[in-house]
């Protein structure tokens, strides 16, 4: 998160170029959904694992572990928003520093024509 | 430039902490621990003649534990038994003691683990599990228990259509007659007796074994017997033992509610409750078990040469529910149970019974003398 913030107060000070806000936004919220989803599904997930694993009547694979699947099934969802919002993310950073991807290509042709 | 040689000191300083801590601390704490004997002379030393713990690894238990790190069985499963104060690892069976940080010492690389989704396996070489049962478990861990999460490893075996007796039999959940025949890679064999290996049966002179009331009561060691036994039995047969003492051991409907009586160890109650263990009526003819099974029996009844004199309702909740599937399925678990061990009862056996018993009222007991008379 750190990191991200330092990215987005660098990026445009050093190209000029500004990354647009909704994307930005977008990117922070998305990634505080994640998180927030993994820190709870592991939280309560994990006192739930703890409290079952300490009574040793209980059976292992087929109480304990099955009473913590739904948590595993949020931290799985939790990872795939992580992993679109890093997405978004490596798309911003992408459009501040290669505004007109095809610029090169575009200078290229004009070249050719020459 | 100031600003440079700040940087730099502050770099040193930070990384220097960090080495202080987790190097030199952890070293002065481990770094020279050797093996030792079970117990010291009264000087500190180490007795002459006394044997080492802990064991270095066999050589094929050495690639073992590669194969395991590079399996990623470590994510899942940790190998260390924690303090009897941390928590309830010597309850459930995963250890007789404590693990310390000599049992690692010999270890190339130590496989603690830091998540249990699985059980512990410090102590696995400890559980008397067979080479058979380990190999079918690595091949597909919810044959065994169906709600385990562990991923299958089908790629450390190879399937046999000519199966020779060395192979190993992989029962299906499903349908006995799919079972699939493996023979296990080189991986696989490293990785069991990696397994077998992994045990801290010896005591050391900082740990030794805790005391523990009565022994765990868990699925997985009750499995174990099972599994063990299971490389004779069917699968089918397993199953209805399996059913069949799940009924046994539940106090609601669809169960039983036998071990009540009987006890849990089938060996029921002195001059109360015949025991079921053993029985010459649990052993002997299904007919007559059938019908206990159905209307419950009342009045004297003589079991191993003891008269016992009481009244067993039928089982079930309500009394005399237990459908023909069910009654199977406890039967069979009884007389195969306790070191008992005699043929299985079907359903359909049951139902036969049932169908002859037509005109009989409901919840008219039977007596012993009633059972052991030849009907006309």
């Amino acid at each position: 998160m750190i990191i991200f913030g330092a990215v987005y107060f660098a990026l445009p000070r050093i190209t000029g170029r500004e990354i647009p806000k909704a994307a930005k936004s977008f990117h922070f919220w998305t990634s505080t959904l994640g998180v927030l989803m993994l820190l709870l599904a592991y939280l309560i997930g994990g006192l739930t694992h703890g409290v079952l694993a300490g009574q040793p009547s209980l059976p292992w694979a087929s109480s304990v572990i099955q009473s913590i699947q739904p948590y595993f099934l949020i931290t799985k969802f939790a990872f795939i928003i992580l992993a679109f919002s890093q997405f978004v993310f490596v798309v911003n950073v992408w459009r501040v520093i290669f505004p007109n991807p095809f610029a090169f290509f575009a200078e290229d042709k004009k070249e050719a024509s020459v | 430039m100031n600003n440079l040689a700040k940087f730099t000191i502050g770099i040193f300083f930070t990384l220097g902490i960090a080495w202080l801590a987790f190097v030199v601390g952890a070293r002065s704490q481990f770094g020279d621990l050797v093996p030792t004997s079970e117990v010291l002379d009264d000087d500190g030393s180490v007795p002459e003649d006394a044997e080492l713990f802990p064991i270095a690894f066999s050589g094929i238990a050495k690639q073992g534990a590669e194969e395991y790190a590079a399996l990623g069985c470590v994510t899942c499963h940790t190998q260390q038994v924690r303090r009897v104060e941390a928590g309830f690892d010597v309850e459930r069976g995963w250890g007789k003691r404590p693990s310390a940080p000599r049992d690692y010492v010999l270890q190339k690389h130590v496989l603690l683990g830091n998540s249990r989704i699985g059980p512990d396996l410090a102590n696995v070489g400890l559980r008397e599990y067979s080479d058979e049962w380990l190999h079918q478990h690595l091949f597909e861990p919810q044959s065994i228990f169906p709600s385990s999460l562990c991923p299958p490893s089908p790629f450390l075996y190879q399937q046999i259509d000519e199966p020779v007796n060395t192979d190993i039999e992989i029962a299906s959940n499903n349908d006995p007659q799919d079972n699939r025949h493996v023979r296990p890679t080189v991986r696989a064999n490293r990785l069991v007796a990696y397994l077998q290996a992994l045990k801290q049966d010896y005591e050391l002179p900082e740990v030794s074994f805790v005391e523990t009331e009565d022994e765990p009561v868990e699925e997985d060691v009750v499995s174990t017997d099972v599994s063990v036994a299971s490389s004779s039995a069917p699968q089918w047969l397993q199953e209805q033992i399996d059913t069949g003492k799940e009924i046994y051991m539940k106090a609601a409907p669809g169960g039983g509610m036998c071990f009540t009586c009987h006890q849990q160890n089938g060996e029921g109650l002195a001059g109360q409750f015949p025991p079921l263990a053993g029985s010459d009526w649990v052993l002997g003819n299904k007919e007559r078990l059938i019908k206990i099974s159905m209307y419950g029996l009342m009045g004297e009844i003589e079991v191993n040469g003891v008269k016992y004199n009481n009244v067993m309702a039928p089982p079930g909740i309500p009394p005399g529910s237990l459908t023909d599937d069910q009654i199977a399925n406890v039967l069979t678990y009884i007389r195969n149970d306790w070191g008992n061990s005699a043929s299985a009862v079907s359903a359909e056996e049951v139902a036969t019974v049932r169908a002859s018993l037509k005109g009989r009222a409901p919840m008219q007991m039977f007596t012993a003398a009633e059972l052991t008379t030849p009907v006309q």
